[in-house]
């Protein structure tokens, strides 16, 4: 019972039955036709310190669910426990407290930083909303921070517009560092960036967690990047989480088919490593129509009548490990080799 | 140059005027492809992968562009010296290309029906009944369902894996012998991009034609390759097959980009990373523009340009420094 409650103090995050439906209208009325289901009931918890990766294909509701937690955009349904606070319902004025404890790194580096402000002041911005007033010590503070992602203090005279998109990555991680936080939510933050730029990156990232303790929310479509990176993973299709275990489980031992045939379309930088596909020739079917069972069907190549019929759950299949797959629950996806 | 090769590109060079000096986007480069072979130009942005490409269709635009060197030969006509009519005989009919967003490259105006009959009545005289059959003879060979619908449909109405089917289809309207692909895969999720890599396998198993593909990403090479050229710099640094190039690579940037690649089996174990950054074009360091960032950069590497180094068995690596050092 000890060691539960300590864990349960170690939840920097948890977010329980999140869901967000956006409208979609139709016709000269513009009449709301169907609900697209973007996030669906998203529950998750991320540990102090740790690192839990969301992937999925593009359109799955990775990023939303990352603006729900940031409170960019307000929640349908669902908790937001952030530090032991339901964060979901608060006001504006109350989320001002918590907001200094989260950040967000973007995927795009160009898009992100202003481009009339010099780096500095986009990075002091930050040390101002923290309420450090006196100048010089926000100097002090600003080239302590450059130093932190490996810029030069000269860095902060410069425009955004000087630097790479890796530097600009740099910039950006500094800023979401200006305010202390806790927990940041990395947006694919190496998408965008060169395969030697990405290993830069990815080494920041990960010094920064051992430096500061901080925990990461990482979003990413890349599963080498993940699996190199994340501690647990989440698996999310439609607006689901399909599967969640911790990474080298997920790896090793994936249940969902969806995961299996994820995995097996990575290209391997191995020659003669085909990918192997268990998908039928078939693209993301449109998210506003809706169907019934599981969100996976259509593309399954192990469906039955029972997943079109019967409302999917989140089964545990081993020491945190879930998936919503009755199938894969019952062990009754054949194993790949 | 043997029987074998289909495209040959000797020396090449394309510069662009950048602010006060010359951005020498692409600076001698050389390759060939071969008769039914898929070749890989792979490199970061900017090394010029795509503008070597776009010279071989001639279609970077002069000026700004300025081809200051080379020669491009295919199938034993010289490119660069053919005049512009024979060139549009040439483009489509046996040198096709596929690029990298599919929604900007089609016309979102017309119908899918519409843009890829025009790729094949350019070229030939074919009556519209015999164009409707070919049309969707080609949508189907290049795995879309329904192809009788889809001829009606807009681009915006299909799925980006959908609409790289469609400029497949498009490329390969008229059988063209060569099929340059410029990133094709980018822009598209993992599960799709690993149908698109398998659809143009099955394609060129079935057709015998050769295929030019340029990409970034390390583990689509490993998977679709027969050779592949790592380009660094507007200049090829390393080339051979994909065993020699991915088991045995022998030039530091090829060591390097491979050793920085994550993965699950590197977790716990700090990434290689390669210092610093990609020169620009219009910068580039004096003698071997990999010398900044080079773990093994000797006093020559900061003067002269390096000379090719064979390894043997068509492997080749612009490093004289390793190539001094290999264990014989």
């Amino acid at each position: 019972m000890n060691s539960k409650t300590n864990r349960a103090n170690h939840i920097i995050l948890r977010v329980e039955g999140l869901k967000k439906y956006f409208p979609v209208r139709r016709g000269f009325f513009q009449k709301i036709a169907a609900w697209n289901k973007a996030v669906d009931g998203v529950s998750f918890e991320i540990q102090q310190g740790k690192t839990l990766g969301l992937v999925g294909e593009s359109g799955c509701g990775k990023t939303t669910v990352a603006r729900l937690i940031l409170k960019l955009l307000e929640s349908d349904a669902g908790k937001i426990v952030f530090r032991g606070t339901d964060i979901s319902k608060l006001a504006e004025n109350d989320m001002k407290l918590y907001r200094k404890d989260m950040q967000i790194v973007f995927q795009d580096p160009y898009g992100s930083l202003n481009p009339r402000m010099t780096v500095g002041l986009s990075i002091e911005e930050g040390l101002r909303i923290l309420g450090i007033k006196n100048a010089p010590k926000r100097k002090e503070r600003l080239e302590k921070l450059l130093q932190m992602v490996g810029m030069s203090p000269e860095s902060a005279d410069r425009y955004p517009h000087e630097f790479s998109g890796g530097q600009r990555q740099r910039i950006g991680i500094a800023r979401a560092l200006s305010v202390e936080p806790l927990l940041i939510i990395c947006d694919e933050p190496v998408s965008a960036l060169d395969v030697s730029i990405q290993a830069q990156i990815i080494n920041l990232l990960k010094d920064l967690q051992d430096r500061l303790g901080l925990s990461y929310l990482f979003i990413s479509h890349d599963l080498n990047v993940v699996g190199y990176l994340c501690n647990t993973i989440a698996v999310m299709y439609k607006g689901c989480i399909m599967e969640f275990a911790p990474a080298e489980q997920l790896f090793e031992n994936p249940r969902h088919p969806y995961t299996i045939s994820l995995l097996a379309a990575i290209p391997d930088p191995e020659p003669g490593n085909t990918p192997d596909l268990h998908l039928p020739e078939r693209d993301l079917p449109d998210s506003s129509i809706p169907i019934f069972g599981c969100s996976f069907q259509g593309r399954c190549t192990l469906e039955e009548t029972r997943c079109r019929e019967e409302r999917t759950t989140l089964a545990q299949v081993g020491e945190e490990h879930f998936v919503r797959c009755w199938k894969a629950a019952q062990n009754k996806i054949p194993k790949v080799s | 140059m043997t029987n074998d090769t289909l495209l040959s590109v000797k020396d090449l060079k394309v510069y662009f005027p950048a602010g006060d000096g010359i951005a020498r986007a692409v600076d001698g480069v050389s390759f060939e492809v071969r008769r039914d072979e898929t070749v890989c130009l792979v490199g970061e942005s900017g090394c010029g992968k795509t503008v070597s490409a776009l010279s071989i269709l001639r279609l970077n635009p002069v000026p700004p562009a300025e081809i200051a060197g080379g020669r491009i030969m295919f199938d034993g006509q010289s490119l660069l010296k053919l005049d512009e009519e024979s060139m549009r005989r040439l483009r489509g009919k046996h040198i096709a290309m596929v690029f990298q967003e599919p929604l900007t490259s089609l016309n979102p105006v017309f119908t899918i029906g519409d843009q890829i009959g025009e790729a094949v009545s350019i070229h030939e005289n074919i009556g519209t009944e015999a164009l409707h059959r070919r049309c969707v003879q080609l949508l189907k060979s290049v795995g879309m369902p329904f192809p009788e619908q889809r001829l009606k449909d807009y681009p915006h109405q299909l799925s980006g894996g959908q609409r790289q089917r469609v400029m497949i289809a498009m490329a390969l309207a008229c059988a063209p012998r060569l099929i340059i692909a410029d990133e094709p895969t980018t822009a598209l999720d993992v599960t799709v991009q690993a149908q698109i890599l398998q659809l143009f396998k099955s394609i060129q198993k079935k057709r015998s034609m050769s295929l030019l593909y340029i990409t970034h990403d390390l583990g689509v090479v490993a998977n679709i390759a027969d050779r592949v050229y790592v380009m660094y710099a507007g200049a090829i640094v390393e080339q051979g097959n994909t065993v020699q190039i991915f088991r045995h690579a022998c030039h530091p940037y090829t060591q390097g980009l491979l050793a920085s690649l994550p993965s699950r089996l590197k977790r716990g174990k700090r990434l290689y990373s390669i210092p610093g950054v990609v020169p620009n074009p219009a910068f580039k360091p004096k003698g071997c523009p990999f010398h900044p960032r080079c773990p093994y950069a000797e006093p020559v590497c900061r003067e002269e340009f390096p000379e090719m180094c064979d390894y043997g068995d068509g492997h080749l690596a612009r490093c004289p420094v390793l190539f001094d050092k290999r264990d014989l």
